[in-house]
């Protein structure tokens, strides 16, 4: 109970220190710096070389304790110098099915004017295990930061902790980053058979796909249009002399065809979701033009890689603007 | 120099009226080394352009119509037996001309289009073992309808930016149409003459490296790469392969603007042309968007030090 | 179980196991064979790792049995030790079966932890400056693994510099802790180690000391403040030997339990001196023991020394290392006894029997002279008349030794004249006891003298009825030994510093000057660093800061911590210190800060031309006219070639134009302000 109330005080003062942004200069404000688990092993050889000095009257002893004191001091300021040479920018955000994990790429910019930063950096989501570390000296951008999605719909990037402990381990460097930028998750495609309608609104019985193929098989022949592909061409017609025929498929149908979400509320409406974000992936995949209705949402029949998007931003979107419009 | 480009220009602008930018873009592409792409309907001068920019410069000419029946070989050319001196001999196709104009590109097989970029990225064509060098220059202009995509072959992304740049001629606007409908029939085809050699223009390229560009220009087209690369509103991001070819562009719109160095106009008024195929595979997915190479100027300071 | 390979090409982990190497080599005497050897195997086995020679680590359950067997071994044997050594020889072992294991980030961290301890524990037993420099370049290398485990894929190059700034910046830093932490004395007795014992023992049979005299190692080193004593003045006092067993010569056991008893008490012992004063620092080098050095009546006043009753100064724990302190001497004051009765008991002690003939000689002795003046005067008379020889190479003489010294071999070193000597003045009944300590010493120019192990010496002291005085039988042997060193006194026998390798080469001039440049260094190296105590200590700060008060302490402090504050702000806002450059940009972007003043705002990606073109239509031509040059004159320095060249003509002339455009403007605003009044006016 306590712990948790503490960490609720804890991110709302992070929220406050650190608000979102997309792009992050560190500085002293964002930064938090504190020995690490090595630095106070090193404090304690420090004094334990001390004492040995010491008891010894050794003044050699004492002065490599001394020595390392005082690199323990410079460290601290070196941490803090290289750590604050950073520049984090949050490129574009992947789209993940539920379940899956977002991609999110950092784009991590190592010189400024003042220096450059160099060390190994530790990346991982607020609270959670180191993801990945990456060198910043061989740093290729963008590192990408995978984020786990549960359900479908938009969702805030967790706070990012990026971490350092350049140069000598002796001092850990971190922040919690918020950035100001959504993940959309759309819904997990769940497979099912393709229930489509027509214009009229009319469901399709055979459906326009059966299953898998659809996109093979031979349908009728017909005259070639210039223009049309030449491997649908039915050579073997004309060999035989009848003219240039050309094979027509069930798939690259012409007809106008809808996807439509049925239920409009419980339960069943998310894994009919889920069934609809099938059934775009498999159009689509078939190269077929088609469109989405979902209760006020209409997205009009087209086809290629923006219209998928379209679709399965509906998808993920459905419900979602209503809440907000309350 | 500078004054036969300019009368290059305004020569060309008798014949296509009211797109002096336009025209200045494809000579600019021209004198870069690159290859252009004009991406527009029927009937807007595409021919017409790439046809005066042969003329003016005394290069050979050629058309090749793409349908989707074009194999590789009626552009190539093709090895015929030679009876009378038993060996096979070497028949050049349309492409061995300087400047060829690819019309409707988009609608030849994936095959015959592959061998026509293979050509251009390699300034040669290479035919049963043997390698046959393409005239120098050598200027491709394709062109491809935006609408009517039935049983088309849109160029595979990869290979869009093959081409330097891609232009839109456009509509001309009002008082140039009017002109031209204005302009008696006989003199729509109005004689052009050659205003720069051949080998002038291949000197013209050879210079172009001369073109100083100073540390803060370099400097603003990294930060324009690499926003693209950061931000979200740009679904594909401009390569190394781009920056290259923007400043390469805008080393020659200064060169023909008669500058020997660089300044932050150069790059944004050749950028929508180089840069906008590259951020947007195709037009079809967004044709109502704003130009996201008009974007991508609007987010960047040329002057930040 | 094998597992991957860590250690592939890891030059953090290459770095450590080289620097286990050479810490543990370096304490090949106190660490045993076999630990040194299973840290030579750890070593192999991470190099190997290392080249990729060897794909696969070995596995723990080798490693746990390996650990185990050595624990036993350790244990059987190490009991012996001591603690010092044992813990020693444990932190070896642990670290050598550590490396062989070393997988993870913690058990790399810990290694390095120990390492820096192994150094700290090096530094007990080497002090010499080529030590000192060793293990600070271990020090470095393991700092140097430390940056490459944190950022693996920098150039050896880069990290060497990174390692080289950050100590540079650490050394003030370490001197400062160094110059103001007060020096505390021990806090607890440590365990001593064994086995690297130098100098004077507190048991001498006579043969011992010939062979301390073989070894050429440096003893102590003393730098007078006045003028220099003679060299045959020059007794250093070390241990006073007062109990004989027929062979032996040791300090009393009741000396002992009565100076144990004082020091408890803290009952010191302040004798009564008169006469000139000589004042000198004696820097001693560490020798395990507990006894220092002083001529005839030493006193002094540093509390870490005690006053022997018996005119010995001892250091209050055992020499570990070297130690500094100030000693004034009284050449002519008596060495009065403390409790009389109990130096003449203590010093007529006598074996119950041996040596027969020597007995016998002092009877008839004593019989024929009477007083003590006569009877020394008879003993030192048959030394002269007699054929002794002075050697450094004296025949064992293991039964009654006095007896076969007199009448038999007649040959010995210092300490069989001194013991035959004290035995006989005892047998005659005058009490007396035999001192150890150096004679002599080699002076460097004016600055110091070095008295070597080879300037061992013992004499005899017996006790008159004003004090102890002394009595060198040796002198009478051989008068050289007093006035020129021991190397003239043997020179006729060629046994001087034999078993030296570089004794030969003490005939080149050169070689003489180079060992004597070391030799400089040595001393300020010991008195600087290894005696830097607490006097020192307050010289230093006096020096700096005058008067030690409270307030003037605190201020230093203050200020020495403000200092600080301000060079590390410094370095840190380096570019504070650059001061806003006046460049062609800076007059550009002033010039727009104007322009945006009076209304016209450059979009923030408008190039610089367009910009120039857009004023043009909303301003005035002369204004216009003022910007378009200044324009020109940006786009020439920022863009054109060769534009960073002409910078200062650039400057000069956006300097005018910029002022130029300020009037433009101003004139323009006033003139609108005026047309304001007159339309108001209307």
């Amino acid at each position: 109970m306590f712990s948790k109330h503490l960490s609720l005080k804890i991110t709302q003062w992070l929220d406050k220190r650190i608000p979102p942004a997309t792009d992050v200069s560190l500085h002293r404000r964002n930064i938090f710096i504190f020995p690490s688990r090595f630095g106070f092993l090193f404090l304690v050889l420090c004094v334990a070389l001390f004492i040995l000095g010491t008891n010894y009257q050794n003044n050699l002893i004492l002065i490599l304790a001394f020595f390392l004191l005082g690199l323990f001091l410079v460290s601290l300021f070196n941490s803090y110098l290289n750590f604050s040479g950073l520049r984090i920018v949050i490129g574009k955000v992947g789209y993940p099915f539920a379940g899956d994990s977002a991609n999110v790429p950092l784009w991590i910019e190592t010189t400024t004017k003042k220096q450059t930063a160099h060390g190994r950096l530790h990346i991982a989501l607020y609270g959670k295990n180191v993801q990945l570390s990456v060198d910043l000296d061989r740093l290729t951008n963008p590192v990408d930061v995978a984020v786990p999605t549960s359900s479908r719909g938009p969702q805030a990037i967790p706070r990012i902790t990026l971490s350092s402990f350049y140069p000598l381990g002796l001092f850990r460097c971190w922040t919690h980053l918020q950035f100001a930028s959504t993940i959309l998750v759309y819904p997990s495609p769940h497979p099912c058979s393709v229930v489509t309608y027509d214009e009229s609104g009319e469901e399709n019985q055979e459906g326009p796909v059966s299953d898998q193929q659809g996109h093979d098989d031979f349908h009728s022949l017909t005259e070639y249009q210039p223009g049309q592909p030449l491997y649908h061409v039915a050579w073997k017609q004309v060999a035989k002399g009848q003219g240039m025929i050309s094979k027509k498929f069930s798939g690259s149908s012409e007809r106008e065809i809808w996807l439509r979400l049925t239920t409009s509320s419980g339960p069943q409406r998310e894994a009919d979701l889920s069934r609809l974000c099938f059934m775009v992936l498999e159009l689509d995949s078939q190269g077929y033009r088609f469109g989405l209705e979902l209760g006020d949402t209409l997205v009009p029949p087209a086809q290629g890689n923006h219209h998928r998007h379209q679709c399965l931003k509906a998808l993920a979107l459905y419900g979602f603007s209503e809440v907000s419009h309350e | 120099m500078q004054t036969q480009i300019q009368q290059a220009v305004s020569q060309i602008s008798h014949v296509i009226l009211g797109k002096e930018q336009e025209i200045k873009l494809a000579l600019t592409c021209l004198v870069a080394g690159g290859h252009l792409l004009i991406e527009d309907l029927p009937g807007m001068g595409k021919t017409t352009l790439s046809n005066a920019l042969a003329t003016v410069f005394g290069l050979g000419f050629s058309r090749i119509q793409f349908t989707s029946d074009l194999l590789p070989a009626d552009m190539l050319g093709v090895n015929i037996f030679d009876s009378q001196r038993q060996a096979f001999s070497f028949h050049p196709g349309p492409l061995f001309q300087q400047v060829v104009l690819a019309d409707e590109i988009n609608r030849a097989s994936p095959k015959t289009q592959s061998a026509l970029l293979e050509a251009m990225e390699e300034h040669q064509v290479s035919l049963d073992g043997e390698t046959h060098e393409l005239p120098s220059p050598f200027f491709v202009i394709g062109t491809q309808n935006p609408q009517h995509q039935a049983g088309t072959y849109p160029l595979p992304e990869s290979q869009l930016d093959r081409f330097l740049m891609r232009i839109q001629l456009g509509y001309p606007n009002w008082q140039a149409e009017k002109d031209m409908l204005k302009q008696p029939r006989q003199k729509d085809v109005r004689p052009l003459s050659p205003v720069i050699s051949p080998a002038a223009l291949l000197e013209l390229q050879q210079h172009l490296d001369e073109v100083h560009a100073s540390d803060s220009i370099i400097d603003y087209i990294l930060r324009l790469v690499t926003f693209s690369r950061e931000s979200e509103h740009f679904p594909n991001a401009l390569s190394p392969r781009a920056s290259k070819a923007l400043l390469q562009s805008a080393r020659s719109w200064a060169m023909i603007d008669d500058r020997d160095y660089l300044i932050p106009e150069d790059v944004q008024a050749v950028l929508p042309a180089v840069a906008e195929h590259r951020l947007r595979s195709t037009l079809t997915d967004h044709p109502t968007q704003t130009s996201l190479s008009q974007l991508l100027l609007e987010q960047v300071d040329p002057l930040a030090a | 179980m094998n597992r991957l390979n860590p250690s592939a090409y890891n030059h953090a982990h290459l770095l450590l196991t080289l620097v286990l190497c050479a810490s543990s080599f370096t304490l090949f005497t106190p660490l045993q064979t076999w630990i040194l050897i299973l840290v030579g195997c750890a070593g192999i086995i991470r190099i190997s790792l290392f080249l990729n020679w060897q794909k696969h680590q070995i596995s723990v359950r080798t490693i746990n049995l390996l650990a185990i067997l050595s624990a036993i071994v350790l244990a059987t044997f190490g009991w012996q030790l001591g603690l010092l050594l044992g813990m020693l020889n444990l932190l070896a072992l642990a670290c050598s079966l550590k490396l062989m294991l070393l997988a993870n980030r913690r058990d790399y961290f810990q290694l390095i932890g120990i390492q820096f301890f192994l150094i700290g524990t090096g530094l007990v037993f080497n002090q010499s400056i080529l030590f000192s420099l060793l293990y600070g370049m271990l020090t470095l290398m393991l700092l140097l693994s430390l940056a490459f485990h944190i950022s693996p894929s920098t150039s050896w190059r880069a990290q060497t510099m990174r390692i080289a700034k950050m100590s540079l910046q650490a050394l003030p830093l370490c001197l400062m802790l160094f110059l103001i932490i007060p020096k505390l004395g021990p806090m607890w007795q440590m365990p001593v180690g064994k086995g690297s014992e130098t100098g004077l023992s507190d048991k001498v049979t006579p043969g011992d000391l010939a062979q301390l005299a073989r070894s050429s190692e440096l003893a102590f080193r003393v730098s007078f403040e006045q003028q220099v004593p003679a060299m045959n003045q020059r007794y250093w006092r070390a241990l006073v030997l007062e109990e004989f067993d027929g062979k032996t010569w040791q300090t009393a056991p009741y000396r002992d339990t009565l100076r144990r008893r004082y020091q408890r008490t803290n009952n010191r012992f302040n004798p009564a001196v008169s006469g000139p004063r000589i004042d000198y620092q004696v820097l001693s080098e560490p020798s395990q023991k507990p006894w220092l050095f002083g001529l005839d009546v030493a006193i002094s006043h540093d509390s870490k020394i005690w006053q022997g009753r018996e005119y010995q100064l001892l250091s209050r724990f055992p020499l570990q290392s070297g130690i500094a302190y100030k000693v004034s001497s009284y050449t002519q004051s008596p060495l009065l006894p403390d409790i009389e009765v109990l130096d003449r008991r203590l010093n007529l002690q006598l074996p119950e029997s041996g040596n027969p003939r020597t007995r016998q000689w002092v009877k008839a002795l004593r019989e024929q002279h009477k007083t003590e003046g006569e009877l020394i005067k008879a003993v030192s008379e048959y030394f002269i008349q007699q054929d002794f020889r002075y050697t450094l190479n004296p025949n064992p003489m293991p039964v009654d030794p006095v007896d076969q010294f007199l009448f038999e071999e007649q040959a010995g070193f210092c300490a069989h004249y001194a013991g035959a000597m004290t035995y006989a003045l005892r047998l005659a009944g005058i009490p007396a006891r035999m001192v150890t300590g150096y004679l002599g010493g080699e002076m460097r120019g004016d600055a110091y003298m070095s008295i070597y192990q080879y300037d061992a010496h013992a004499w005899v002291e017996w006790l008159s009825e004003d004090g102890w005085k002394r009595l060198d039988p040796t002198a009478l042997v051989s008068p050289l030994r007093l006035d020129f060193g021991l190397q003239q006194a043997v020179a006729y026998e060629d046994s001087f510093l034999a078993d030296s390798p570089l004794r030969r080469l003490q005939q080149f001039a050169w070689v003489n000057e180079f060992r004597m440049l070391l030799d400089d260094m040595d001393y300020l190296w010991s008195k600087w660093i290894l005696g830097f105590n607490r006097d020192n200590q307050e010289d230093v700060l006096k020096a700096l800061l005058g008067e030690l008060s409270t307030l003037r302490l605190t201020i230093a402090g203050l200020a020495l911590v403000a200092i600080t504050a301000i060079l590390l702000a410094l370095y840190h806002y380096k570019h504070w210190l650059v001061l806003a450059k006046k460049t062609p940009a800076y007059y550009y972007a002033r010039s727009l800060k104007l322009l945006d003043d009076n209304g016209i705002t450059r979009p923030h990606w408008m190039g610089p031309e367009d910009f120039s073109k857009q004023v043009q239509q909303s301003m005035s031509t002369d204004i216009s006219h003022i910007f378009e040059h200044i324009t020109g004159c940006y786009l020439q320095s920022c863009y054109a070639r060769g534009g960073n060249t002409k910078t200062q003509g650039l400057n000069q002339r956006m300097r005018t134009l910029l002022n130029q455009l300020k009037q433009g403007l101003k004139k323009k605003k006033s003139s609108v302000r005026d047309a304001q009044r007159i339309d108001n006016i209307s």
